[in-house]
C-alpha cells in the first residue's frame, strides 16, 4: 500500500510499505477514505516530538471502510463506514470507565516509556511517536485498528467522507476545549490561533453560551475565517497589544476564559517570544509558551485556561504566580474523541456546522510532502488538508 | 511508588514473614577476606599519601583511611547505603538467608475480581508472556515448576521451585528448591478493593554476580524491580482488555536516504 512516511525531522515520504494485518483479536483492518493533516502532525514534522523513528506512518485523523474485523470485534462488519479517534482506547480500565478516553491505561505498548517522563502513561495514539507506542497512522491505504470494538464509531450516511475526518480529532479537541471552560451565559471567550481547533473552539463557545468571542492570530485568511466561518471578532497580534485590546473589550476585566489553541510552537513579537525562538533553536528548550504566557497573564481572575494545544515538555518562564494570585483554573489534555462523536456528528447532519468550509487543500497521498509544507509555511492560505488515498470517490 | 527496601513489613501473616524474613542491618558488613584486603590497600595508600605531604597526597590519603577503616571495622558505607551485606555467609537451604540477596516489592491495581488474577498467577506458565525476562516457567508433578530465565546480556539461568502457601484467590507464595542456580522465594497477595483487586509482589533472590551488583542493578532501574513492575501491568493490560496492546508485526513505510 502507499503511506505517509516520516523520513527525519523535515522529511516526509510517500512511499510502498507492506499492507497492515490483525495483528490481535480486537483489531479492525480499516480501507481509509479519508485522511487528515493535523496542526499537531507539523510538530512531527518539524521534529518537536522525540521518539519518532524513520519509516514510521503518519496520520491520526482518517474515516473509511472496515474491511477485515479480528474474532473479539463483535459491533464492526466488513463494509462499515467509520471514523476512528485519535487516541485508542481499551474501554475496560478505570480510565475508560470514567468516559477519559485518551487516558486510557492499557493502549500504549511503551507506557513505561512515558513513565519515566511523565510520571504515568495515557493512552496510545495513532501516528504520533513511539512514547505513544509507535502505532502507524492512518495517512496510507489502509490501517490497522487496535481496539476497534471501542475506538470506530459507524457514520450516518448524512455526513460525507470529508465532514466525518473532522470527528476524528479537530472538532472534537475544539469542542472539548470550549467544554473545559465550563461558559456561562454571557461570557467573553478569548481564543489563541485560529486553526482548525482555534475555529471549532470558537464555534463551540457560542454553542455553549459564550456572547463574545476573540479571536487571535496574524494570518489574514485564518483571522478572516474566524470571522466568516466561526463569527469572532479578530484581533491580529502583529498589529495591536493584545493584552490591552482585550482589557479594553472586557472593560478591564479581562476574558471569562482563555483558550490556547497553539501549544508549543507558538509565535511572537514580544521579547519572551524571542526568548523562547533562541533557546528552541538551541535545544535548550522543548516548548515555546508565548501564548501561555499572554494567556495567564490576560485571563480574568477566577477564570479558566483551556489547553487543547499540545504541549510536551519542561515549560520555562511561566508566570505561575499570575495564575496563582489570579486563582486561574486549567484544563488540559488529550481529547477524549469518543465521547463526542456522536453529539457532533448530530449537529453536523442538522446543519449547525459544515466543518468542510475551512479546508483549503485536497490531494491524493502522493501530495502528502507538499501539503506538510504548504501547512507549515502558511502559504497558499492553507488552512486545512485532506487526502483521498483512493481519488475522491 | 514501591522500593527496594529491607525493611520488615509489620503484621503480615507468618506465611509471608517466613519468606520475607529480614534481621536489622549489621555493623559489620564485609567479609573476613575482604577486611583484610581492605585493610592492607588502605594502610598503603595512606603511607603514601602522607608521604607525598599534605596537600598533594591529600586524596590518596582520604581514600587509604577510608579503606583502612573498613578493614578495621568490618562497616563499609557504600555496602550499608545500597542495604548490602556481605559478611552472612549463602545458606545450602532453600529459598534464600534471611539478610542475604535483594528484595523488591510492588504492586498494582488491576480492574478485575481476584479470582481472576489468581487464575492467571496459579498457572505459572502464564508468567512468561508478561515478565520479559522469563523465558520459560514448565509445571512439573505436584506443586513443582522448572523455570528459565535469561538477564540483559542472554545469560540463561534454570531453577525447580515449588509452591509453598496456596490460598484461593487471596494468596500463593514459591520458593526455589534447594541446590537451585538461583535462590529465590516469593509471593503475590490478592486484596479485593472497590471491584478491583491490588496486588502486592513480593520477591526475594540472590542475585548472579552477587547482592552487590543485583543492588547496584536495582538502583539504577535495569533490575528485577523494573522487571516485575512492568511485568505487573502487562498482566493488567491483558486482564483488563483481554488482548495485549502491540505493534509487533504492523506495516512500517520506507525512506529513500
Amino acid at each position: 500500500m502507499r503511506a505517509v512516511t516520516w523520513c527525519g525531522s523535515g522529511s516526509i515520504q510517500v512511499g510502498w510499505a507492506p499492507d497492515p494485518k490483525i495483528l490481535n483479536a480486537r483489531d479492525a483492518i480499516i480501507r481509509v477514505k479519508a485522511t487528515a493533516i493535523c496542526g499537531s502532525d507539523l510538530h512531527l514534522y518539524g521534529g518537536c516530538i522525540p521518539g519518532m523513528q524513520r519509516g514510521d506512518i503518519l496520520g491520526h485523523e482518517f474515516m473509511g471502510e472496515v474491511v477485515e474485523v479480528g474474532g473479539l470485534v463483535k459491533n464492526l462488519a466488513v463494509g462499515d463506514r467509520v471514523v476512528v479517534p485519535f487516541a485508542i482506547a481499551c474501554g475496560n480500565c478505570y480510565f475508560c470507565q470514567k468516559g477519559q478516553w485518551s487516558l486510557c491505561d492499557n493502549t500504549n505498548p511503551n507506557a513505561k516509556i512515558l513513565e519515566k517522563m511523565y510520571g504515568q502513561s495515557g493512552a496510545g495514539l495513532f501516528g504520533y511517536s513511539h512514547l505513544y507506542g509507535g502505532y502507524a497512522g492512518g495517512q496510507s491505504e489502509f490501517v490497522r485498528v487496535p481496539y476497534a470494538d471501542i475506538g470506530p464509531k459507524k457514520l450516518s450516511p448524512g455526513v460525507t467522507d470529508d465532514q466525518a475526518v473532522f470527528l476524528a480529532d479537530v472538532l472534537p479537541t475544539g469542542y472539548m476545549a470550549a467544554e473545559n471552560c465550563n461558559i456561562e451565559k454571557g461570557d467573553t471567550v478569548a481564543v489563541w490561533g485560529c486553526g482548525p481547533v482555534g475555529l471549532f473552539a470558537i464555534k463551540s463557545a457560542f454553542w455553549l453560551g459564550a456572547e463574545r468571542v476573540i479571536a487571535i492570530d496574524r494570518f489574514p485568511e485564518r483571522l478572516r475565517l474566524a470571522e466568516t466561518f466561526a463569527h469572532a471578532e479578530t484581533l491580529d497580534y502583529s498589529q495591536e497589544n493584545v493584552f490591552e485590546r482585550l482589557m479594553e473589550i472586557t472593560h478591564g476585566r479581562g476574558p471569562d476564559s482563555c483558550i490556547d489553541a497553539v501549544g508549543m510552537e507558538a509565535h511572537g513579537t514580544s521579547l519572551d517570544a524571542r526568548y523562547d525562538r533562541v533557546k528552541h533553536a538551541m535545544y535548550l528548550a522543548t516548548d515555546r509558551l508565548h501564548v501561555l504566557r499572554q494567556a495567564i497573564y490576560c485571563c480574568r481572575k477566577g477564570g479558566t485556561l483551556s489547553v487543547p494545544g499540545v504541549y510536551g515538555g519542561f515549560l520555562d518562564k511561566v508566570p505561575f504566580g499570575a495564575a496563582f494570585a489570579k486563582g486561574l483554573r486549567f484544563a488540559m489534555g488529550q481529547t477524549h474523541v469518543h465521547r463526542y462523536i456522536q453529539p457532533l456528528m448530530e449537529r453536523i447532519e442538522r446543519g449547525e456546522v459544515d466543518p468542510t468550509e475551512i479546508v483549503s487543500h485536497r490531494g491524493r497521498l502522493d501530495d502528502a510532502p507538499r501539503f506538510y509544507q504548504t501547512f507549515r509555511d502558511k502559504q497558499e492560505n492553507c488552512t486545512k488538508c485532506i487526502m483521498h488515498p483512493f481519488g475522491n470517490s | 511508588m514501591v522500593q527496594v527496601t529491607q525493611q520488615i513489613r509489620a503484621n503480615k501473616n507468618s506465611s509471608r514473614n517466613r519468606i520475607l524474613r529480614h534481621k536489622p542491618a549489621a555493623l559489620i558488613n564485609v567479609p573476613a577476606n575482604e577486611r583484610l584486603a581492605s585493610a592492607a590497600v588502605g594502610a598503603g595508600l595512606l603511607t603514601l599519601g602522607l608521604l607525598r605531604g599534605v596537600l598533594r597526597g591529600a586524596g590518596m590519603s582520604a581514600i587509604g583511611g577510608g579503606l583502612l577503616y573498613r578493614g578495621l571495622t568490618g562497616n563499609c558505607k557504600v555496602y550499608s547505603a545500597l542495604g548490602v551485606n556481605r559478611a552472612r555467609t549463602r545458606s545450602s537451604e532453600s529459598g534464600v538467608e534471611s539478610s542475604h540477596g535483594v528484595r523488591v516489592e510492588t504492586s498494582i491495581r488491576i480492574h478485575c475480581e481476584p479470582a481472576k488474577v489468581f487464575e492467571f498467577w496459579r498457572n505459572l506458565e502464564n508468567l512468561p508472556r508478561v515478565i520479559d525476562h522469563l523465558e520459560s516457567v514448565r509445571q512439573l508433578e505436584g506443586k513443582r515448576s522448572h523455570w528459565t530465565a535469561a538477564n540483559h546480556l542472554g545469560n540463561k539461568i534454570e531453577w525447580d521451585a515449588e509452591i509453598i502457601t496456596e490460598r484461593e484467590d487471596e494468596m500463593l507464595a514459591w520458593q526455589s528448591l534447594p541446590d537451585s542456580h538461583l535462590n529465590t522465594a516469593g509471593s503475590i497477595h490478592l486484596e479485593s478493593q472497590g471491584g478491583g483487586t491490588i496486588v502486592h509482589l513480593s520477591l526475594l533472590y540472590d542475585p548472579p554476580g552477587g547482592q552487590t551488583v543485583g543492588k547496584i542493578a536495582e538502583f539504577f532501574g535495569i533490575g528485577v524491580q523494573a522487571q516485575l513492575r512492568e511485568g505487573l501491568r502487562r498482566m493488567k493490560q491483558l486482564l483488563e482488555a483481554g488482548v495485549e496492546p502491540t505493534v509487533v508485526g504492523q506495516s512500517r513505510g520506507e525512506c529513500k536516504s
